[in-house]
């Protein structure tokens, strides 16, 4: 199993410190906004692009851009600003506001990726989630159910269910017939790679020919996503819904562990 | 005769006044009266629910003050582009060089923006000086 970076690491336990110190223990008690206040830092909506922050030691303001309207995102973008501040980032360097993708989008380094870590451990914690993300098999309706009991957006929650499972999944997010980014479980082998075009027998170019809007996860062959020596007849599963707001489409991949055997992914 | 607890940082002293209004104090413990096992694991729950609502309210408490001090905008609307400027300068250098700013290129922001920012400096000003 892969171990996350010590950053990021650290962004996380920064987070449950908050849910410690505030004594959190329940979904319903991870009002952002009032976790916010006690830290010191007010929210204010407008008059940005983006999502920032700006204090010092007396506290501060959390700006949100009037683009931001999803709830679940808002709160996302005020705990990414949290995190910002929680782990001492140094702003004086930061050349503007947050932008969306990167509070929004998967990124894997620097301290945006840092303050999403803390941010998806402040609004989905592992130790009120990680039982429930074990589950097969894999579809969209958990991220669904997540993101309504955590008051999320689908996107941020299926990147906290790929990340939290043991199964073998991967959250695809894809715009204008192309991979933007894709987040893997510590189990998902095959690499994704960014850019990459989408093949035609992926559920997501079904999404952007006919914007059809969710149908459940189906069997696809496994290299509409990635390439493989192994039985050409090889499935994976594909549970794929458009993202209006984005443009985009979301793609929830998992290999079933006979699928994993048919593709020789597992150590002999 | 029960003893009195130590000093408590206030938000722990703010969680017991709550226990203490709600189950009362430690002068109505009747401590010559021995406690079975479901009786200190009964205490233990309401002890943590009465923490639990004292944090719950502590956050509301803390976001409607926050949501009042949103009410008092000041109005920037007379002030625009090199103007706005040198007030965000002027203010930086007020507020000292502990302030955590993200925006560095004040001369790609758009009056709006740069509107935003001045308020905000101006409340963050007017707190450090408070609190200093």
């Amino acid at each position: 199993m892969n171990i996350a970076p010590l950053p990021i690491r650290r962004a996380r336990k920064a987070a449950s410190a908050v849910h410690e110190r505030f004594r959190i223990r329940d979904p319903k008690d991870i009002d952002v906004e009032g976790i916010a206040a006690l830290l010191g830092l007010d929210v204010r909506h407008g008059g940005l692009t983006g999502a920032d922050a700006v204090g010092n030691a007396s506290g501060g303001i959390i700006r949100l851009s009037p683009r931001v309207t999803h709830e679940g995102s808002q709160r996302f973008s005020v705990a990414h600003e949290l995190g910002h501040r929680q782990l001492a980032h140094r702003t004086n360097n930061a050349p503007g506001a947050c932008k969306p993708a990167s509070v929004h989008g998967h990124i894997d380094r620097g301290v945006e990726a840092e303050a999403n870590a803390f941010a998806a451990e402040l609004l989905m914690p592992s130790k009120m989630l990680r039982r429930r993300c074990e589950v097969s098999p894999v579809s969209l309706e958990l991220a669904r159910a997540i993101a309504a009991d955590f008051e999320v957006s689908l996107v941020a929650a299926a990147l906290r269910f790929v990340e939290l499972t043991s199964e073998r999944c991967a959250a695809v997010f894809s715009r204008a017939g192309r991979v933007v980014w894709a987040a893997r479980s510590d189990t998902f082998v095959p690499f994704i790679e960014r850019g990459l075009w989408l093949r035609r027998s992926s559920v997501a170019v079904d999404c952007f020919r006919s914007g059809r809007l969710h149908d459940g996860a189906q069997p696809v062959p496994a290299d509409a996503w990635f390439d493989h020596d192994a039985d050409p007849n090889a499935e994976i599963w594909e549970d794929a819904v458009s993202v209006p707001s984005t443009r985009g489409v979301l793609s929830l991949l998992w290999i079933p562990e006979k699928c994993a055997r048919a593709l020789r992914l597992d150590p002999e | 005769m029960a003893t009195k607890p130590p000093t408590l940082p206030p938000d722990e002293a703010l969680a017991l006044r709550t226990i203490e209004g709600t189950y009362g104090g430690v002068d109505d413990i009747a401590d010559d009266q021995p406690l079975d096992a479901a009786a200190l694991q009964r205490m233990q729950a309401k002890i943590d629910q009465s923490f639990d609502t004292a944090w719950r309210l502590a956050r509301e408490q803390a976001k409607a003050e926050s949501r009042a001090r949103a009410q008092r905008q000041t109005d920037l609307l007379a002030f625009a582009g090199d103007v706005l400027r040198d007030r965000i300068a002027a203010l930086r250098v007020r507020i000292g060089p502990e302030l955590q700013l993200a925006h560095r290129n004040l001369d790609d922001m758009s009056d709006d923006d740069l509107r935003s920012l001045l308020a905000d400096l101006e409340e963050i000003a007017a707190r450090t000086e408070r609190t200093a």
